[in-house]
């Protein structure tokens, strides 16, 4: 009983101190999870558009949209479908946010007038000969972690693998991002790595946030691997990892062999025991 | 002068008839429950013979007791450093294997099974398992030496005997053996203490007995590989440790322990000894070949002005001082240097000493003519044709105790770090008194030849006799001085005794089983 | 779906936490007689060599690993900023995850396999034996499948652990992440929730002050300098053994 009453304490404390005035919360909702693929007002990036959208949809299927786009797909929604097929297969990412959260941000969003200076204009496409190779070292150094971000979060290769021989393989929690610069321009790129829209990476860069500077040169260096690809796979460090760890187990068991090998291994008995007749 | 007192005890080996009498008591009160049924807190052994568990005196297996390096002495198999390294798994830990698998008998089959062709049996089952098995091993296997080549030659006291020696130990018909008595020694410096890594075993001030704290014991199990006597047994059921608790329930209320009180031999006394507890890590550490002397140096005389005044002003009670003047144990140990104790190499400085047996000792003389003996027999009685004898006869005193059948080296290995001048002092001691009262009571020794014999060993008359009054005709009162236990100063006792009851080593207020 | 993932990621947690401490109090208090492992060495030893040694030794690695990447995330990724020190982090710590599963099923076999432990053994222990090899299997999942764990769960789990700890829970990243690793963390909750009931206790015992005492211990009934004292007076006070 004492726990049970315990507990509700401490999901009231929880609940009441993200409690902050819905229009705040709105905008910086917006600006946390939105702001990487959508504007508003300024065209399209990675998603639509999104003024007025609360004229152009239902707020339910808004709701069902922003929560799991894939379960609205599932469903067999028809403007979903219509909107897959039209940004080339890619699927927003489930965001974890309640329907208040959602109304909150929709509220931010009828509330703007379609401003074109809110946004920044998407950047001009670079072409590949103006990129500096100090730009592109960089890049790459920060990629993997040899320059750490100057706010501390952590490096790219934690989560994400790129399919190049230069550097070692990253990690496989999060998407490839070989070929990510065509997939959502150097502008989605950059504005992802400021606004994650993805659950653990904003986790993982709060309160470090990337400067301009570190986002320009990774975008860089994306843009060059992409173009460099010469099809070669980068070798697969996961398997290596499980190869490396079962010699290591290995070497580990024999280590405890020789530490087994103190201390008798018999009962004191055993001549006795062992000539013992046994019933069957 | 840190004067504390100890109860102490002493078993006189040469009364001891290997009865067992003392374990079964023992046993009935303390450990005949689940877990418990292997333990034997007291155990009657042969000697020579591998004793309980098997071979517990060979360190080289068990790693028990203190190893001196230099000046320092360490735990051989635990310890600090060691023994956390070593808490995941001890590799010098005995097994059940080495005790052996307690078992029972299913007797209901006897009476219960239905009618048949064949006979009903009782088949043994275990007590752990409680399915059927094959009895390996019991208590007391090696018993009067039977089973020789696999227990009495396997002895680890035989070591550094020569072959020779060892062969004329166990030559048929002259084979010798004495009973060896075994319970805690309640240590003055006990490896189990030093080696339990959550301090659940601690030794009480008052009288040193070393008991177990069942409540905060988390079964490390350290003890029981650090013990060199092997007398802390791990209780698999209840996940404690185990060990003798000198019967302190009974000791508390004037009492005798079980052990002694039912000692059908009257082989154990139990008295007050008086230590000076400040010289316990420099004797502990000294030198193989002076631990014994200094152990008992250590002993204080409680007659000495100087350490009654230092025992009062360390609180020890007057009643107890009484006890330790009184003390069979005191006299046998310090005034007439009888007694050694049992192993004093392993550095724990044990406080239950040994009087050596004699008769095993004693030389067997050949070519004895037996004609003139046989002669005078009733012609239908059988005679033996043999041509030796014990050496019983007072003719040549000391002559015969270089033809020994049993080793003094033997005997030395196991009460004087194998230093065999000491257990020859002893022997010698306890002819001499046999001498004396011969010349008392037979009368066929000469006055003059008694009183060089005496002198030989130190020895006034009057000591002799009064060595002779408590060896043999001592009452129970003089041979267990028990202190009073002063419950009205007690820390504990103004407790609940029942609240006390399962953490001072006896008893249980809830189930001694694990559910969780 | 959100609320059973709210139930295992934002309650769940203040219930194993609030059932570990009180549990764990009241069991010490209570129960102190059964605070222990049921050390089962006495009655067979030679698997328990390879089962516990690999297993004890792999979890201590692994404890402090997980430890020190929710204590210290910026020095865990600092540490990993060089891929070759991050490879040998990796490495080593999915050895000692593979020493962990070795040993656990060592442990396992042999528990059933011997009948003597079997005796021993009660429903708890085969309870949270299994959950124990759920989460090791769990754990290596995600090590070789989502590599560099290290570096991510420095980076995305620890907010989320932190955010527990001050009463402002954020499971966002963790609703993200892919099943084993979501199961890995709800089998950590079981854990905790279920230590005080099961042997595992014996880990919150670890004699560690050992180092610091006097080998030997000796307890006095009652204080023997102040009894002889004319001047102590009487008092209802106990005396106290230090």
């Amino acid at each position: 009983m004492k726990s049970l009453s315990f507990v509700a304490t401490m999901i009231v404390v929880a609940v009441s101190s993200t409690m902050v005035t819905a229009q705040d919360r709105g905008e910086s909702l917006f600006n946390q999870t939105c702001v990487a693929c959508h504007t508003v007002g300024a065209g399209r990036l990675i998603g639509p558009d999104l003024a007025g959208v609360h004229t152009r949809r239902d707020e339910s299927w808004l709701i069902d949209m922003i929560q799991s786009a894939q379960s609205l797909i599932d469903e067999g929604d028809t403007v979903a479908e219509a909107l897959l097929t039209e940004y080339d297969g890619f699927i927003m990412p489930d965001q974890p946010l309640s329907v208040d959260d959602i109304r909150a941000v929709l509220g931010y969003i009828a509330l703007q007038r379609g401003d074109a200076s809110a946004v920044d204009e998407p950047a001009v496409e670079v072409k590949l000969t103006d990129l500096l190779p100090d730009n592109i070292q960089l890049g790459q150094d920060l990629f993997v972690g040899r320059v750490r971000f100057q706010n501390g979060g952590s490096a790219c290769i934690a989560c994400h693998n790129l399919n190049t021989g230069d550097v070692m393989t990253g990690g496989s929690l999060a998407r490839d991002l070989t070929d990510s610069v065509p997939r959502l321009t150097r502008f989605g790129v950059d504005a992802m790595i400021a606004n994650p829209p993805f659950a653990p990476m904003r986790v993982a860069f709060e309160g470090k946030k990337v400067t301009e500077q570190e986002r320009a040169a990774i975008v860089d260096y994306l843009q060059f691997v992409d173009a460099n690809q010469d099809g070669t796979e980068a070798q697969n460090y996961g398997a290596v990892l499980l190869q490396y760890g079962l010699v290591g187990i290995a070497v580990l068991l024999g280590f405890f062999f020789l530490l087994g090998q103190r201390g008798s291994k018999e009962t004191v008995n055993h001549t006795i025991y062992k000539r013992q007749i046994k019933t069957a | 002068m840190d004067v504390r007192s100890q109860v102490s005890m002493l078993f006189h080996l040469d009364k001891c008839i290997g009865c067992h009498t003392c374990s079964i008591a023992c046993k009935n009160i303390w450990t005949d429950r689940k877990g418990a049924e292997y333990m034997w807190w007291n155990n009657v052994e042969t000697k020579p013979g591998t004793g309980y568990p098997t071979k517990w005196e060979d360190q080289d297996i068990y790693k028990g007791g203190w190893r001196e390096e230099g000046g320092e002495i360490s735990l051989r198999g635990a310890g600090k450093l060691r023994g956390l390294l070593n808490i995941f798994h001890n590799p010098h830990l005995p097994v059940l294997g080495d005790y052996y698998e307690p078992f029972t008998y299913k007797y209901l089959d006897l009476i219960e099974s239905p009618e048949g062709d064949d006979q009903p049996t009782a088949r043994p089952v275990s007590l752990i398992t409680g399915k059927p098995i094959d009895i390996k091993m019991g208590p007391n296997w090696d018993d009067d030496l039977s089973g020789t080549p696999d227990y009495a030659r396997q002895d680890p006291n035989l070591a550094n005997l020569s072959p020779g020696e060892q062969e004329a130990m166990f030559q048929l018909e002259k084979m010798a053996f004495f009973y060896l008595p075994r319970i805690c020694n309640h240590c003055l410096n006990p490896a189990c203490v030093a080696s339990c890594p959550s301090g659940a075993i601690y030794k009480r001030g008052e009288d040193g007995i070393v008991l177990i704290n069942q409540k905060v014991c988390r079964a490390w199990r350290m003890c029981v590989t650090a013990c060199p006597y092997k007398k802390s047994y791990y209780n698999w059921n209840t996940g404690k440790s185990e060990k003798c608790i000198l019967c302190y329930p009974r000791l508390e209320a004037g009492h005798a322990p079980a052990c002694m009180h039912s000692c059908v031999g009257r082989i154990r006394y139990l008295g007050v000894m008086l230590y000076d507890a400040d010289r316990i890590k420099e004797i502990a550490s000294a030198d193989e070949s002076e631990l014994v002397d200094l152990q008992l140096e250590m002993l204080l005389d409680p007659f000495d002005e100087e350490v009654i005044a230092a025992a009062k002003k360390n609180g020890v009670a007057d009643s107890t001082l009484k006890a330790a003047q009184r003390s069979p144990v005191y006299k046998f140990v310090k005034e007439w240097g009888l007694a050694l104790p049992l192993h004093p190499e392993f550095r724990t400085l044990p406080m239950l000493f040994y009087v050596p047996p004699l008769l095993p000792v004693m030389a067997s003389i050949t070519e004895v003519n037996n004609t003139e003996q046989a002669e005078k027999l009733n012609p239908i009685s059988k005679h033996w044709t043999d041509n030796w004898l014990y050496d019983t006869t007072t003719e040549e005193l000391w002559g015969t105790i270089e033809q020994v059948r049993f080793p003094i080296k033997y005997m030395a290995n196991m009460f004087s770090a194998g230093d065999e001048s000491k257990v020859i002092d002893r022997l010698k001691k306890l002819m001499a008194v046999r001498i004396h009262r011969r010349g008392k009571t037979v009368g066929d020794i000469d006055e003059t030849k008694v009183a060089t014999t005496l002198k030989d060993v130190n020895l006034e008359a009057d000591m002799a006799d009064d060595i002779y009054h408590l060896t043999s005709l001592a009452t129970f009162d003089d041979r267990f001085v028990i202190p009073p236990a002063h419950r009205e100063q007690a820390i504990e006792m103004l407790e609940n005794a029942g609240d006390a009851k399962g953490s001072v080593g006896f008893g249980f207020n809830e189930r001694p089983s694990r559910g969780l | 779906m959100q609320a059973l993932e709210t139930f295992l990621f934002i309650v769940l947690p203040y219930i194993a936490m609030v059932v570990f401490f009180v549990g764990t109090i009241y069991r010490y208090r209570v129960t102190k007689f059964k605070y222990s492992t049921l050390s089962s060495g006495f009655l067979e030893k030679r698997t328990l060599f390879w089962g516990s040694m690999p297993f004890h030794w792999g979890l201590l690695f692994l404890f402090f690993g997980h430890l020190a990447a929710f204590l210290i995330p910026s020095g865990v990724l600092a540490w990993n900023s060089e891929p070759v020190r991050l490879l040998v982090l990796e490495v080593t710590a999915l050895v000692f995850g593979l020493s962990v599963l070795w040993g656990l099923v060592m442990l396992i076999v042999r528990r059933f396999a011997s009948s003597r432990i079997r005796s021993v053994t009660s429903p708890m222990d085969i309870v949270i034996i299994s959950l124990l090899l759920a989460q090791t299997i769990l754990g290596l999942w995600s090590a070789v499948n989502f590599r560099w764990g290290s570096s991510w769960f420095a980076a995305s789990i620890t907010p989320y652990l932190r955010s527990i700890l001050i009463l402002q829970p954020e499971p966002g990243a963790i609703v993200a992440l892919p099943l084993s690793m979501k199961l890995h963390i709800v089998g950590a909750y079981l854990i905790v929730l279920l230590i005080p009931f099961t042997r595992l206790v014996h880990l919150l015992v670890v004699p560690v002050h050992y180092l610091w005492r006097p080998y030997q211990r000796v307890i006095w009934n009652w204080k023997k300098e102040a009894i002889r004292d004319p001047k102590t007076g009487w008092t209802v006070t106990r005396p106290k053994n230090t």
